[in-house]
């Protein structure tokens, strides 16, 4: 079934994807995402019934690495690629604010 | 002939009979990089002393007899997507503008082993979203066959080395048909191997279901030689097959196609593509026929009809999800916010193009209560029928070979204004990527006004080597693309041409 989005859709699907949209940018977001919507609709047009969801199938699987914890010597590295780090934690804006 | 013309596999052997030194040929193919690039702009980072040093590294192994591997003293160049250990990695996008990575993917270790000598990283569209490599924090690549012309996308970077003889070889990656597009517009061979084929660890994602490291060369036995390198199990990437590989350079030697049942699409009215294109294809068939197979016509209805929306779908919400890695905090950008979410918020709205913000929301929309149920559900079951298709005319057929572009390069700054038209220029090729089969675009030589043409061919999923043989026949009979030189007059194809 085909369907669409309106603004306060849009606005919805850009707050859960952490993204802002300007006001002015809304209408040709929601535009954009309703030309494709409306291609797409097309995967709906096919009967697929009794098809099952589609699955990679593989030859052989891969050996599984041991489950177990492992020293990380490089952590003072991966540290160093942090934007903002402090002590041993990065470093993060308050996540519970007042109001 | 100059070292930057010759193929990755006369280097090696240059190489190793001492006929000349890997500091040569590196030097040779950086020259190439110092006389073209600021033209051509295929290049985001060059890593020339690390080049010289690792090719004097490997000309002292064989002053001592060493074992150096098969790609000893070869230039090459890898898509700025593949992480690189110490070398920055920006996928052409603001939020990885200055991130270096602290190791490197499977592809660029196996490319060490065997030898060969990374000399920097190609520019491509940001995330490998799009097919251009016009959408780039450095803006866009231009095609060396034609310098007012797109080289394609996303590897557009890597497509556009190769042909204008930085290196005889370059990485790149294949979602949706971001290596085979690209060699195609810019006159080189380029292979998606079959899914699980490569590994893709350290591979910055676009959309992993899809996505397969895919390499460009001049010329097919190149390819084989790197698919003998690069296509191994690897425990890091569990969707990479454990499979005992064959071996690629050995399905090259095929002679002829006697016996070969080849079927040739015939599903596309020839008004709808390219008239030269379309002739490619013909000639194709007809040297199949002359080397011994069995060519019908063929249709791939449900895949054609399908397989662009079943794709952006899919890949759409892949993307959404790996791209909610990037937050601000861990590597990367960061703008600061009153909160964590504003944070969240202000870097990836500052950082991420628009192209790919477009697509995330869009990815994030079709995951949702009720887009899920309409559209990615369905999606999963016609992408189900589609591989069902693909087995079933490949009881009848070894290859098909399709075009792999409707279209010939188009002029830069022609960006398409209706997505839906622009996502039809991967008609032939993302139904490819959605069934997990090999596919080679293979140069057919360059049309009246130096554009290049090319078919495309698909093989049955990890019939990958079969599928090189058949290219390697092919190619025989028309040539290998020549080096363009990007801007100059006597830009030309080698090849005997085709159509």
């Amino acid at each position: 079934m085909k369907m669409t989005v309106d603004r306060e859709i849009t606005l919805r699907m850009a707050k859960a994807a952490q993204l802002h949209i300007e006001p002015e940018q809304v209408g040709r977001m929601m535009d954009s995402i309703n030309d494709i919507l409306d291609f797409c609709a097309l995967v709906g047009d096919l009967d697929c019934e009794g098809t099952p969801d589609f699955m990679w199938k593989m030859k052989k699987l891969p050996a599984r690495r041991p489950d177990a914890p492992k020293d990380w010597p490089e952590r003072e590295l991966f540290e160093s690629k942090a934007p903002a780090f402090e002590g041993e934690f990065f470093k993060v804006p308050r996540i519970i604010v007042e109001g | 002939m100059e070292l930057y013309e010759l193929s990755a596999k006369e280097t090696a052997e240059g190489v190793k009979s001492k006929k000349f030194s890997a500091e040569d040929a590196t030097r040779a193919c950086l020259d190439r990089i110092d006389k073209f690039d600021a033209k051509v702009n295929a290049l985001i980072t060059l890593t020339a002393e690390d080049a010289i040093a690792k090719a004097r590294a490997v000309d002292e192994k064989i002053s001592k007899g060493e074992e150096t591997g098969p790609l000893a003293g070869v230039p090459y160049l890898a898509k700025d997507n593949f992480c690189t250990s110490g070398v920055r990695t920006t996928c052409s996008s603001k939020i990885l503008e200055a991130w270096v990575p602290t190791y490197n993917a499977s592809a660029i270790n196996y490319m060490n082993d065997s030898g060969a000598v990374l000399l920097g990283k190609t520019n491509l569209d940001e995330f490998a979203m799009g097919s251009s490599t016009e959408n780039s924090i450095i803006g866009p690549t231009k095609n060396p066959r034609d310098m007012n012309r797109v080289p394609g996308g996303s590897s557009g970077g890597s497509a556009a080395s190769v042909a204008a003889g930085y290196a005889p070889l370059a990485l790149g990656t294949d979602t949706g048909g971001s290596v085979r597009q690209p060699a195609a517009f810019c006159g080189v061979q380029g292979m998606k191997p079959s899914y699980g084929q490569v590994s893709r660890y350290g591979i910055i994602a676009y959309a992993s279901s899809l996505d397969q490291v895919s390499p460009l060369a001049r010329t097919v036995e190149d390819i084989a030689v790197v698919m003998e390198s690069l296509a191994r199990p690897d425990s890091h990437d569990t969707t990479c097959d454990a499979y005992d590989r064959p071996k690629f350079t050995d399905a090259i030697s095929l002679e002829d196609l006697k016996g070969k049942r080849i079927g040739v699409f015939e599903g596309f009215e020839s008004s709808q593509m390219d008239a030269e294109l379309y002739g490619s294809l013909r000639k194709a068939a007809e040297l199949c026929e002359a080397s011994g197979a069995t060519v019908e016509p063929m249709d791939l209805p449900i895949a054609v009809k399908y397989g662009v929306a079943t794709y952006y779908v899919t890949a759409l919400a892949d993307a959404s999800s790996k791209l909610a890695c990037y937050d601000g905090m861990r590597y990367g950008a960061h703008i600061d916010g009153k909160s964590l979410n504003e944070m969240y918020v202000n870097t990836r709205t500052a950082s991420f193009g628009e192209e790919v913000r477009r697509r995330i929301i869009l990815g994030t929309c079709l995951l949702t209560e009720g887009f899920y149920q309409n559209y990615y559900g369905p999606a999963l079951k016609v992408r189900q029928k589609m591989v069902d298709e693909f087995d079933e005319l490949f009881e009848k057929f070894d290859a098909y070979i399709l075009p792999t572009s409707p279209s010939l390069p188009y002029l830069l700054g022609m960006k398409e204004t209706d997505p839906n038209r622009l996502y039809l220029g991967d008609i032939f090729t993302v139904p490819i990527s959605l069934g997990g089969l090999p596919g080679i675009s293979l140069s057919m030589g360059l049309n009246g006004e130096g554009l290049p043409l090319s078919v495309q061919l698909v093989g049955q999923r990890y019939f990958d080597a079969e599928l090189l043989g058949i290219a390697a026949v092919l190619e025989r009979a028309i040539g290998r693309p020549a080096v363009a030189n990007p801007g100059l007059p006597g830009t030309s194809n080698s090849g005997k041409g085709a159509a």
